[in-house]
């Protein structure tokens, strides 16, 4: 039965949410970085997989329409920016700088540090999406001709290293502006760092959406110019 | 409120940027272009901002639903990965702390040029 019902959309969706709905309690209850709605999740549905003996690739199948709905909620983020318009227009040239440097800096850190720690050019060339958000970094792989799959895996070490680690940089460079703070974790760690970015307030919280917009064009330019 | 027309221009302007990256003379990512696309249609008012409200702050409010099947695949990805995985994830882990630092430094740096210049 279990094999029938598995592959059915219902059931991946109905699993999905149910066990997203589930994490996001244990996540608000704990209310801890290093717990996370997402991953907490995604540990679940594999603990449920291998519990129930269903083929990953079912469940996958069974998630398609979940995964369809990336593309229009990465446009979505342009009416969020819209929102934030008039902030937006007051920080137009340190968002504008911020997302240069940080798409720049992003790609000569991914090629050198690949290099340095012996991945193949085409691997470093797939992680060069990493710090764009995943609709945008699945396109920007398939466009640089790298492995999807690496991207998607950069994107999310990325985002979760950026939950985690980006609050210790905060302290240490006691970066109390939040225009540098919610800016650099948009810039750095895309939506998952923009979670984070809206613990600290609103403004990190809509600066960081900003960030992650200006962020994908200019990694999008930056990597199909000099790559 | 109207649902369909809500989802009539998303489905369009994700078109549209389909199309848009077909035809552009350097390959992009149609969501991208998309994306630009809804900004400055929302920007030049051509698209009203009350027009995609609900559909719009559906899909940011449960965005993070959608990121979970990627999340899982990339078990997956990190399986097949084999012994590239720990310099992928270190690798990864550095650039981002390089990059958040050099762009807060940057911006850091910004702001207080333009704020020398508003005294």
């Amino acid at each position: 039965m279990i094999e029938y019902v598995s592959m059915n959309p219902f059931f991946g969706i109905s699993v999905t949410v149910l066990l997203f709905l589930l994490a996001r309690t244990i996540a608000r209850k704990l209310s801890s970085p290093l717990v996370n709605e997402v991953i907490l999740t995604a540990i679940m549905i594999l603990l449920m997989t291998w519990l129930l003996d269903i083929r990953l690739d079912d469940y996958m199948e069974s998630t398609a329409a979940l995964q369809f709905m990336i593309v229009p909620a990465t446009i979505a983020l342009s009416y969020s920016i819209y929102l934030n318009l008039p902030i937006l227009k007051k920080y137009v040239i340190p968002i504008i700088v911020g997302t240069v440097v940080g798409a720049m800096t992003n790609l000569v850190s991914v090629m050198v540090l690949g290099k340095l720690f012996g991945l193949s050019e085409y691997t470093s060339i797939s992680l060069v999406p990493k710090s764009v958000t995943t609709a945008l970094a699945i396109e920007l792989g398939r466009l640089l001709q790298g492995d999807v799959s690496i991207a998607i895996l950069g994107v999310y070490i990325t985002g979760f290293a950026g939950v985690l680690l980006n609050p210790l940089l905060v302290r240490l460079f006691r970066i109390e502006d939040p225009v540098v703070r919610g800016l650099s974790f948009g810039i750095s760690a895309h939506v998952i760092g923009t979670t984070k970015a809206f613990d600290y307030s609103e403004i990190d919280g809509a600066l960081s959406s900003v960030a992650i917009f200006f962020m994908g064009i200019t990694t999008t330019i930056a990597a199909v110019v000099f790559l | 409120m109207k649902i369909l027309p809500q989802i009539l221009i998303y489905s369009l302007i994700a078109l549209a940027g389909i199309a848009i990256s077909f035809y552009a003379p350097i390959a992009l990512p149609s969501s991208i272009l998309s994306m630009v696309l809804l900004f400055l249609l929302l920007l030049l008012k051509v698209v009203k901002k009350e027009r995609i409200k609900e559909v719009s702050t559906f899909l940011i409010q449960v965005m993070a639903l959608f990121f979970v099947t990627p999340v899982v695949s990339m078990v997956k990805a990190a399986a097949e990965a084999g012994d590239q995985l720990i310099p992928i994830v270190i690798v990864s882990i550095l650039a981002m702390l390089i990059t958040f630092s050099v762009s807060a430094l940057a911006i850091q740096i910004t702001l207080r040029i333009m704020r020398s210049r508003q005294v």
